[in-house]
C-alpha cells in the first residue's frame, strides 16, 4: 500500500523521531517535536487511507452502454465507430479525494477519440462517465472486462489498485451492405431475368421458350404450338423454361486454421465479412440464403430464408463465427504462464495479494523423501546404519572392554564414521529442500500458486487444484489455455511444428465440409448456388473429398463457388511462364530471403493453382480474396460468374 | 493528469491551477524560512530553503527528503556546527516541550513539507506505475488534475499541520515525563518533580524513552492492523472470501495435497508409458 514515497517518508520520519527522543533530547526537544509531528501526520494519513480504502472499494457501481448511432445498442455494426460510455457510482458515504479509473479495452482495439482513463475526486453518491470511440472494423466480439480502479491520497504517499470486475460482451456484426444490396438489385443487362427470377433449363412454368416436343396426351391445349405443329403435320407441345428463386447456400469456415491471426486479422473475420455481404446481397435479390458454419468437428446449419429477420440471425452467426479463437493449446508453459500472470495482476488484483493468495516460504522446499529415489537413498544408506547400530555398538564396547587404547580409537572411528553418515545424509537433505530456492525454480513455483489460487477461486474447485497447477503441467496448461480464451487474450501461435509442418493443415475440416455439401445437394431442390468460403489451401489428399462433392454438386446442376482468403503480402500468381515476384523486405540476408520466399511462394503458387485446376474439372470456380479488397470486388465477381451462367 | 507527455515547467505554469498550488506551497516554504530564520538564524534558515526552492522549481521529490534531514539537523545544531552546542540537561529534556518557537517552527515545516508533496502530486506523479502489469504500456506518469484541488485543502492544510504538530508536543511531553517503574503492579509512573530522586528499579531516561515510544508504536500499529483487519474481512468480496478459505485449505493440507499430486502424477506418466487410459487422472479435481 505505501509507494516509495511513501517509504521514504516513514523512514525519515522514523528516523527524526528516533534521533529526537534518544540522542539530542538532552540538548533541544525540536527535534523530538518535529519528528512525532511528522510521524503522526503520516500516521493519520495512512489510517485515514486505509479506513477511505476498505469503505469504498467495494461500493463502487458500474454501468456500461454502448452507443451506435446515437442510440444504446445491444450489438455493433462493424465498420462504424460506437462509443463507450461507462458511468461509475460511489455508493458509499466516503470521500475519495483521489481515485483513477481506467476502462480495459478489448484486444486489438485502439482508441479513436475520448479517453478510457478518468481522474476524479469523487463523493459520496457522486458518479463518474468515462466516454470514448471505438471502431470494429471486422466482424467479432467485444468483450469489456471492466475498470481499473486506482486510489491515493493527495500526497502520493499510499496507492491501492482493484478491478471492478463487469465483463460484458458485445458482438460485432457484419456491416450492413446497403449500397452493394441496391446495386445487386438492378439488372446488368436485358438478358438477365428479373430481380429475384432465374431461369433453369428445367421445363417449368416460366416465360422463356425452352424447348419444343411431340405432344403427349395430357398435355394442356394451350401449349401445344401451332405454327410448329402444322409445319411438321404433327402435334408439337411448346416447353418454357422453369422459372425459380435460386437458394444461396453458404459455407463458412470456420475451423482452427483460418482463427488463427495472421498479421493482425484472422482470416475467418474476412471471409465472415464476405459472408454476410454476399448474403445481404442475395437477399436484395431476392434470393433464399443459408448458411452452414463448419469446423474441424462440426456443423452448424441455418436453413435458407430470405426475410429480414433471418438476415440478423445471418449476421449474427458470421460474427458469433468471426469471434471464435483458436482452441488449440498452446503448449509452451513459459509463455502460457507470462501472459497468463499479467492478465491475472490485472483483472485478479484482489485474488493476487499475499494476504489472499500466501507465498509461504515453505512452498518452495523439495521433500527429499517425496522422490523414488530419495527412499532408495534413505534406505540404502542410513537403513543399514540405524538397523545395525545396536549391535555394532555391542560389539565395539566388547572390543573396547577387552583391548584398552586400542579399543577407545575403534570406538571414536565407529563414532566418526556414523556421524559422518548422518551429516551426509543431511546434506543430501539440505541440499536436495533447497534446489526448490533457486531462482528459476522458485519463480514458476509461485507463478503456478498464484493462479492456481486464481483458478481454483474460479472454478470453485478447492486447495487440490492449487496443489495439481502446481504440480501437473497437464493441467496447469489446459486451465490456462481456458482462462486465456475466456478473457479472449490472443496468444502467440506457431503455426508450424518441431519438423517444420504446418499445425493447421485442416484435414478433419475437409471430411466435415465434403459431408456438409452432400447433405445440401440431398436436400437442394432446383438450381442452387453454392458459395464456400473456406480456405482449402493446405489440404492434402482429403481435398479429393472435397472435389468429389463438388463434383456431385455440379452434376446436380447446382453451381459451386469456392472463395479461399489470400494471404496478405503474398503476390497474386504469376501469368503462365512468368517469373515469380519477390517479397520486398530488407531486414535479412537477401540470398537467404530470396531463396526461402521462392520456395514458399511457389509452393503456395502451385498449391493454389492445383486447386483451380482441379475444381474446374469439377464444375466449379475458384476465386482468391487479397484481404484489402472490398466485398463490392467480390459481389462483382460473384455476380459475374452468375450471370454468366444464366446467359448460358 | 496527461499520457505520454511530460509537460514542460512552462506548461505548468501556464495552468492557472498550478500556478495557485505552486503559490501555495511557495508562500508555506516562506512561512517555514520566516520561521527558521527568526529562531535558528540564517544558516538554518537558507540550507533548507535552497533545497525546497529546488524541489519547487524542478519538481523534484529527492529535495523534500534532504529538506527535513536538514531541518533536523539544523534544529539541533543551528549554525551547523556543534561549537555553540552546549552540554544536555535533564532540565531540557523535562521542560522542553510546548516552547512557542518550537510549535511555530515545527508547525510551519510541516505546512510546507506537506505542500510541496502535494504539488508534486500535481505537476510530477501522484500515482505509482505498476510494475507487476506488462499488459497496460507504460504511459507517462499519472498526475492528479489541478481542477480537482478544492478551497477546503489549504485550510485543512494547516489546521493538520497545527494538530500535527499538537500531537507531537503531546507524544513528546509523555515521553518526558513517564518513567518504568519495575516495582509497582502497572510498571508506569509519572516522573517526579525536578530536583526529586527517583525511588525505584527503572532504566535510564533514553532508553526510557526509546521503550516507551516503541511500545506505544506498538501499540497503535497493532491495534490499527486489528480492527482494519477485521473490517477487511466484513467487507470481503464473495470471490475475496472463497480465495481466503481456499488459500486456508491449502495451507492446512498442503503436504497431504502435495504427496498425492505427485503419486498421481507418477501414475498418470506410469500409465502414458503403457498406453493405458487415463481419463480418471485427467482433469479437474
Amino acid at each position: 500500500m505505501l509507494t516509495a514515497r511513501g517509504w521514504w517518508v516513514l523512514i525519515l520520519a522514523g528516523v527524526v523521531t528516533l534521533l529526537g527522543v534518544v540522542v539530542v533530547a538532552g540538548w533541544t526537544a525540536s527535534v523530538a517535536a518535529f519528528g512525532l509531528g511528522l510521524l503522526g501526520w503520516f500516521s493519520f494519513e495512512w489510517a485515514l487511507f486505509a479506513f477511505r480504502r476498505r469503505a469504498t472499494v467495494n461500493k463502487l457501481e458500474l454501468t456500461r452502454t454502448l452507443i451506435q448511432g446515437r442510440r444504446v445498442v445491444p450489438v455493433a455494426w462493424a465498420n462504424r465507430p460506437c462509443r463507450v460510455r461507462v458511468s461509475i457510482r460511489n455508493a458509499s458515504r466516503v470521500w475519495l479525494p483521489f481515485v483513477v479509473f481506467d476502462d480495459r479495452l478489448p484486444p486489438r482495439m485502439a482508441v479513436q477519440s475520448g479517453s478510457p482513463r478518468a481522474a476524479v475526486s469523487l463523493a459520496p453518491g457522486a458518479s463518474c462517465e468515462i466516454e470514448y470511440e471505438l471502431d470494429p472494423k471486422r466482424p467479432g466480439l467485444l468483450r469489456f472486462e471492466g475498470v481499473s480502479v486506482r486510489l491515493s491520497d493527495l500526497c502520493g504517499w499510499f496507492y491501492h489498485r482493484r478491478f471492478l470486475r463487469e465483463p460484458a460482451e458485445f458482438l460485432v456484426l457484419p456491416p450492413l451492405q446497403s449500397v452493394e444490396g441496391k446495386r445487386r438489385g438492378a439488372k446488368r443487362a436485358n438478358t438477365l431475368p428479373p430481380p429475384g427470377i432465374h431461369r433453369i433449363r428445367r421445363a417449368g412454368s416460366g416465360d422463356e421458350l425452352l424447348d419444343l416436343r411431340d405432344y403427349v396426351a395430357g398435355d394442356p391445349p394451350k401449349m401445344i404450338a401451332w405454327k410448329a405443329s402444322a409445319r411438321r403435320d404433327r402435334l408439337i407441345t411448346k416447353e418454357f423454361e422453369n422459372d425459380v428463386p435460386v437458394r444461396c447456400a453458404v459455407f463458412l469456415d470456420a475451423s482452427q486454421g483460418v482463427r488463427v491471426p495472421v498479421a493482425g486479422y484472422k482470416p475467418v473475420e474476412q471471409l465472415a465479412g464476405i459472408g454476410a455481404a454476399l448474403s445481404q446481397a442475395a437477399v436484395k435479390n431476392r434470393d433464399l440464403v443459408g448458411l452452414t458454419v463448419f469446423d474441424d468437428t462440426a456443423t452448424q446449419m441455418t436453413p435458407a430464408k430470405r426475410t429480414s429477420t433471418h438476415v440478423i440471425r445471418l449476421l449474427r452467426s458470421y460474427a458469433e463465427a468471426a469471434a471464435l479463437l483458436p482452441d488449440r493449446p498452446q503448449t509452451d508453459l513459459d509463455v502460457l504462464t507470462a501472459t497468463a500472470l499479467p492478465l491475472a495482476n490485472d483483472i485478479y488484483p484482489d485474488l493476487m495479494t499475499r494476504d489472499v493468495n500466501s507465498r509461504p516460504w515453505r512452498l518452495y522446499w523439495r521433500p527429499l523423501l517425496d522422490t523414488k529415489w530419495g527412499w532408495l537413498f534413505f534406505l540404502l544408506w542410513l537403513g543399514p546404519i540405524c538397523c545395525f547400530l545396536p549391535p555394532v555398538l555391542n560389539l565395539v564396547m566388547q572390543f573396547v572392554l577387552s583391548f584398552g587404547i586400542v579399543g577407545i580409537g575403534v570406538l571414536f572411528l565407529s563414532f566418526w564414521v556414523i556421524t559422518i553418515s548422518v551429516q551426509i545424509f543431511w546434506l543430501i537433505w539440505w541440499g536436495h529442500g533447497l534446489r526448490g530456492f533457486l531462482p528459476g525454480n522458485r519463480r514458476k513455483v509461485r507463478r503456478r500458486k498464484q493462479l492456481g489460487l486464481v483458478y481454483a477461486t474460479l472454478d470453485g474447485s478447492g486447495p487440490l487444484a492449487v496443489e495439481r497447477a502446481i504440480h501437473d503441467d497437464g493441467f496447469f496448461r489446459d486451465r490456462t489455455n481456458r482462462f486465456l480464451t475466456e478473457h479472449r487474450v490472443p496468444l502467440p501461435v506457431h503455426l508450424l511444428d518441431p519438423h517444420g509442418t504446418f499445425r493447421f493443415p485442416g484435414d478433419a475440416k475437409a471430411g466435415v465440409l465434403s459431408d456438409a455439401i452432400l447433405r445440401s445437394v440431398g436436400r437442394a431442390r432446383d438450381n442452387e448456388l453454392f458459395v464456400i468460403l473456406a480456405d482449402l489451401m493446405h489440404l492434402g489428399s482429403t481435398r479429393s473429398k472435397v472435389i468429389r462433392a463438388v463434383r456431385l454438386a455440379t452434376a446436380r446442376h447446382h453451381r459451386v463457388l469456392v472463395v479461399v482468403p489470400w494471404p496478405e503480402g503474398v503476390p497474386d500468381p504469376p501469368a503462365a511462364g512468368a517469373p515469380l515476384p519477390r517479397i520486398a523486405r530488407d531486414d535479412e540476408p537477401a540470398a537467404i530471403v530470396s531463396l526461402v520466399e521462392r520456395a514458399v511462394l511457389a509452393a503456395y503458387h502451385k498449391a493454389f493453382a492445383d486447386l483451380r485446376a482441379e475444381l474446374s474439372r469439377a464444375g466449379a470456380t475458384l476465386i482468391k480474396v487479397n484481404p484489402d479488397d472490398a466485398v463490392r470486388l467480390v459481389l462483382e465477381k460473384l455476380d459475374r460468374l452468375r450471370g454468366v451462367r444464366a446467359r448460358r | 493528469m496527461t499520457k505520454n507527455h511530460e509537460p514542460t515547467i512552462f506548461e505548468l505554469v501556464r495552468d492557472p491551477a498550478i500556478r495557485t498550488a505552486a503559490f501555495v506551497t511557495a508562500a508555506c516554504g516562506l512561512v517555514a524560512f520566516g520561521a527558521l530564520f527568526l529562531f535558528r538564524g540564517p544558516v538554518a534558515a537558507g540550507i533548507p530553503t535552497a533545497f525546497a526552492v529546488y524541489a519547487l522549481l524542478l519538481r523534484a521529490v529527492w529535495p523534500v527528503g534532504v529538506y527535513i534531514i536538514s531541518v533536523a539537523f539544523l534544529l539541533f545544531m543551528p549554525d551547523g556546527t556543534p561549537i555553540t552546542l552546549g552540554s544536555q540537561t535533564t532540565f531540557m529534556v523535562r521542560n522542553g516541550g510546548f516552547a512557542l518557537s518550537d510549535m511555530m517552527l515545527v508547525a510551519a515545516v510541516l505546512t510546507y513539507v506537506i505542500a510541496q508533496y502535494r504539488f508534486l502530486g500535481l505537476t510530477r506523479q501522484a500515482l505509482p506505475f505498476d510494475a507487476d502489469s506488462s499488459f497496460g504500456r507504460k504511459d507517462g506518469a499519472v498526475r492528479r488534475p489541478a481542477t480537482l484541488q478544492a478551497d477546503r485543502e489549504v485550510k485543512w492544510l494547516v489546521g493538520s499541520a497545527v494538530a500535527a504538530m499538537a500531537f507531537g508536543q503531546l507524544v513528546w511531553y509523555v515521553l518526558a515525563h513517564v518513567q518504568f517503574d519495575f516495582l509497582l503492579t502497572l510498571p508506569l509512573r509519572w516522573v517526579p518533580d525536578y530536583g526529586r530522586d527517583f525511588e525505584g528499579i527503572s532504566i535510564g531516561p533514553a532508553l526510557n524513552r526509546f521503550v516507551l515510544l516503541a511500545l506505544a508504536g506498538m501499540v497503535a500499529a497493532g491495534t490499527g492492523r486489528l480492527v482494519f483487519w477485521y473490517w477487511g474481512l466484513l467487507r470481503l468480496s464473495r470471490e475475496e472470501a472463497v480465495a481466503t478459505v481456499t488459500d486456508a485449505g491449502w495451507h492446512e493440507a498442503r503436504r497431504e495435497l502435495a504427496t498425492q499430486e505427485k503419486r498421481r502424477g507418477a501414475a498418470k506418466a506410469e500409465a502414458d508409458r503403457r498406453g493405458l487410459l487415463t481419463e480418471q487422472l485427467e482433469g479437474a479435481p
